[in-house]
């Protein structure tokens, strides 16, 4: 399982998140909205996900693990959070 | 070679054809919007064909006619005749590199790279960005903000940004399986990124996860190719934009020294000199100027192609064209190839015969009918062999025999038939190389011409075919240089400026007939008789006595035509004489007709196959001689008194008729080896319109034999039409009679 | 399991090309031939086909009018259409009839991709 929430205020992602992991990533948000994001073991992610936590403005924590998240994704999911 | 290769090479061909015909189909009438997306449909085939064998340098050329039909169908262009041209060029690089891999058994080309190169300028290439990019609906008037707003955004990546990219996925992309940030992710080179929502974010309760709702941009070092090549399967959500424009020069130029640019632009000033003394002069000197600061340079090729431009100049006695080019050389710019820049060589006639037949399936299933039929012959013999062990009558057997013999022999006739059948090709395989050697010859001969080609579907044997091709370029190449009158000639005779060469084909009996008739100027006959009297071909008196159609048919004699003229185009003189000889040898006939003024016809009579000839065989001197039979007018005794000498010859009366006598055994040099009987054996046969007796010494049968037409060494066997291999392997040797009786 | 495909190409190269790659990389796969757009009709309406490669580029009906025939016919059926020129609006009008874009020459991939496609769409449509 890629989309985790943890302990009621952490959302893990972890591994390869597709498209079928987008709906699990809105609701936890929904249902926790000041969880922060830990994607620290995520491996890549889709659009649809990257979309969430650019609408959401969610509080990510960490840097992915890819290097194509980390240098061109992070920067602009780290500037929707202000 | 691989199967692969193997049928490229035969699809290439054919969409070559293809192609060459809606070309000139396109030149005559440019309208013909058909026409077009054939040529196009057959480019783009030819295209996708050379991919598929991973031949790089052809898939360049053939992409880059296809763009060229591409702007005439969008209606940028105009068909012009440069233009055909260009594009039956590039065919003719196709064709020769098609050759090549014939001959080397699949392997591509090693000079392709070259040879597409040289179309590409043809095409003037230069001055467009890049394949693919360009059939990108790069749009055109809509401003390019956002490029601008991406180069501000990263200025730091801006630097090394070669292209940018503007991605609008549809929403509904990721049902299609679609993720369009995965896509990028693979990009070459990402120096920047931006991920804007296409509106502003709803409430997070109210976003569809499963909708795309971003705009995805991007700048990469990687260029617009390889941006299009990856992102194919959406290329209709991409905007695609080069960041730089290629400059005309080839990469690593190292440029003129400041020294060579000033004496350049010293060459130029000269030449913009407007006075008329002493013109030409200093076209030379500024050439000859130019040409060696670039070999000064380095630069060996720019300046062997000013050089062709000097020439050029000189002829057109316009420096203007010399100006441009070395102007092209001041800015780096490759020099656009020469008008008579070394292309492809227009495509010689050497055609191998064609390896390949295409059959009809009827045919094929004829041979497997009489396949069954002969295995039953064959059981017979064995049968037959039985009985005659067991002792039967042979009278009995002898009947039997000679029943199932003619069984077989029906057989074998049919056999050979359907074999030779077969072989039997449609005309248009040698008549469709015409239209485009008339375009080209008729233009490097100043004659416009067109050829309308009737009848191609009329077959004949595949030696026969394929042999004809030489003797009809020569006879149409004639018609243009000789038979036809200049443009200014023919208006003033009322006549349609573009003279029209009919090439014909029909099919009469046993026979083929094809003909060449032009609407030219005709045959001058007191213009034959003035060449053949300096020639030494006849002599005046002879002359006197000849008719009209005589005269012309000198034409046709050794040692009339001048044969010095030799042409790029059939590669070494020829003349009328080579052509008969060459009919004559595939066992046909070619005459000449002609009206003053209105025009001129040759006519070709040819066998429909290497038939079966049937001769009457005969024996004189000692050896066996074959006798056309369609020539034996019928076979008689004449007693040796009744044989009356004629001037140096002989000759005899039958029915009120003198018919000319000569002795076979004679004729052909052997001495006479019986003692003349009382009567002599004649062989009258009709010859040259006329009859003539042969004496021989014996009377043989009639058989059906394969003539085979001479070959080698035997060529120029006078008097034999061909051999034949009998059943006891003696060769029989068939008579010329027209020869004989010359 | 097998499959169907029905492949359509004037160009006799390029159906040997598919043929290959399906030889090789799909068994599971079967395929029928046809040279033009009404060899194509005749074939699938006699039996269905679960998916069709078709060549852009054909003299008579080109393979985009084709592709709005077959999806006619079989409305689940799986489209592709290949074409060796990446022309936008092609592109567009595929995705308009549901047709899935390969560009030719067609790589082993992107008729993997395609063909699972077709297997995802059979299984989910039953």
């Amino acid at each position: 399982m890629t989309v985790r929430l943890v302990d009621g205020v952490t959302i893990v992602l972890e591994g390869q998140c597709e498209i079928d992991d987008a709906d699990p990533l809105l609701r936890h948000l929904l249902a926790a909205p000041h969880a922060t994001v830990d994607w620290r073991l995520c491996q890549g992610a889709h659009t649809a996900i990257i979309q969430i936590l650019l609408a959401s403005k969610a509080v990510v924590h960490g840097l992915p693990d890819s290097i194509f998240l980390q240098r061109n994704v992070a920067p602009l999911v780290k500037k929707a959070q202000d | 070679m691989n199967e692969f290769v193997e049928q490229f090479l035969l699809e290439a061909r054919e969409l070559v054809e293809q192609a060459t015909d809606d070309l000139l189909a396109l030149e005559e009438k440019p309208g013909d919007s058909e026409r077009l997306d054939s040529a196009f449909r057959a480019f783009h085939t030819l295209k996708g064909a050379a991919g598929i064998v991973d031949f790089a340098a052809m898939t360049r050329a053939m992409h880059a006619a296809e763009d060229v039909l591409s702007a005439i169908r969008t209606g940028a262009n105009p068909v012009t005749p440069r233009l055909i041209g260009d594009c039956l060029t590039c065919l003719d690089q196709v064709i020769q590199w098609l050759d090549a891999m014939q001959v080397s058994g699949g392997e591509l080309p090693p000079d392709a790279e070259a040879g597409a190169d040289a179309i590409l300028r043809r095409f003037g290439e230069e001055s467009r960005v890049g394949g693919p990019v360009a059939l990108l609906a790069l749009p055109q008037q809509a401003p390019v903000s956002w490029v601008e707003a991406m180069l501000d955004g990263h200025p730091e990546a801006a630097a090394e940004a070669s292209t940018a990219i503007r991605y609008s996925p549809d929403p509904g992309c990721f049902f299609r399986g679609e993720d369009p940030l995965g896509l990028i992710a693979q990009l070459p080179g990402i120096v920047a990124l931006d991920l804007l929502p296409v509106a502003p974010w709803p409430e997070l309760d109210a976003l569809d996860p499963f909708a795309c709702h971003l705009v995805l941009m991007v700048l990469i070092s990687g260029s617009a190719e390889q941006a299009a090549t990856l992102l194919h399967q959406v290329l209709d959500q991409v905007e695609i934009r080069p960041l730089r424009v290629a400059t005309g020069g080839v990469e690593g130029d190292p440029g003129l020294s400041a020294a060579a640019r000033k004496l350049l632009e010293a060459q130029l000033l000269l030449l913009a000199e407007d006075v008329a003394e002493g013109a030409a002069g200093r076209l030379a000197s500024a050439g000859k100027v130019a040409a060696n600061v670039l070999r000064h340079g380095g630069k060996m090729a720019e300046a062997e192609r000013l050089e062709r431009h000097l020439s050029h100049s000189q002829t057109a006695g316009d420096p203007r064209i010399l100006a441009t080019a070395i102007e092209a050389a001041l800015n780096g710019r490759l020099l656009a190839g020469a008008p008579d820049d070394v292309g492809p060589a227009p495509r010689l006639p050497e055609e191998t015969a064609a390896r390949a037949l295409r059959v009809d399936v009827e045919r094929v299933d004829a041979l497997v009918t009489l396949t069954g039929e002969l295995t039953i012959a064959k059981n017979a013999i064995s049968h037959m062999a039985g009985l005659a062990q067991d002792g039967m009558d042979p009278k009995a057997l002898a009947a039997l025999l000679k029943q199932h013999h003619v069984q077989l022999d029906r057989l074998v006739d049919e056999l050979q038939q359907s074999v030779l059948r077969i072989r039997v090709l449609p005309l248009n395989h040698v008549f469709r190389r015409f239209p485009r050697l008339v375009r080209d010859m008729a233009a490097s001969l100043g004659r416009p011409a067109r050829l309308v080609t009737e009848g191609e579907a009329t077959e004949a044997d595949k030696a026969i075919v394929e042999a004809l091709f030489e003797p009809l370029l020569h006879v149409l190449r004639n018609a243009i240089s000789h038979g036809i009158e200049t443009a200014s000639e023919r208006a003033a005779l009322g006549k349609p400026p573009v003279a029209t060469v009919h090439l014909r084909a029909t099919r009469d009996g046993e026979h083929v007939i094809i003909e060449v008739a032009d609407d030219g100027r005709g045959i001058d006959l007191e213009r034959i008789r003035e060449v053949a009297m300096e020639r030494g071909v006849a002599q005046a008196e002879t002359l006197a006595a000849m008719t009209e159609a005589e005269v012309m048919d000198l034409i046709f004699a050794p040692g009339f035509s001048t044969a010095t003229a030799v042409t790029g185009l059939s590669g070494r003189g020829v003349g009328m004489d080579a052509v008969r000889m060459a009919v004559d040898r595939l066992g046909g006939r070619v005459g000449i007709e002609s009206r003053p003024g209105e025009g001129t016809l040759v006519r070709f009579t040819l066998p429909l196959t290497l038939m079966m000839t049937a001769v009457m065989t005969v024996e004189a001197g000692g050896q066996l001689f074959g006798i056309p039979l369609d020539a034996v007018v019928q076979t008689v005794s004449v007693p040796h008194d009744r044989i009356l000498p004629v001037g140096a010859s002989h000759a005899f009366v039958l029915r009120d008729r003198t018919i000319p006598l000569l002795e076979l055994a004679e004729v052909l040099g052997q001495g006479r080896t019986m003692t003349p009987a009382a009567e002599a054996k004649v062989v009258v046969a009709a010859v040259r319109g006329g009859l003539g007796g042969l004496e021989v010494d014996r009377l043989g049968e009639r058989m059906n034999v394969m003539l085979r037409p001479l070959d080698g060494l035997l060529t120029s066997l006078w008097g034999v039409a061909g051999t034949t291999l009998l059943g006891d392997g003696r060769v029989l040797i068939v008579l010329d009679l027209e020869e004989i009786f010359r | 399991m097998t499959y169907k495909v029905l492949v359509v190409d004037d160009s006799k190269l390029a159906r040997m090309v598919v043929a290959k790659a399906l030889s090789t990389g799909h068994p599971d796969w079967m395929k029928a031939e046809a040279a033009n757009a009404a060899e194509a009709m005749d074939l699938a309406s006699r039996s269905p086909f679960d998916a069709a490669l078709l060549d852009f580029n054909m003299p008579g009906q080109d393979g985009l009018h084709l592709a709005a025939e077959l999806r006619a016919l079989y409305p689940r059926m799986a489209l592709g259409l290949l074409s060796a020129n990446h022309q936008v609006e092609i592109v567009s009008r595929a995705h308009e009839v549901g047709a899935t874009f390969l560009p030719k020459p067609l790589a082993q991939q992107d008729l993997s991709d395609f063909l699972a496609k077709a297997v995802q769409l059979k299984a989910a449509t039953r």
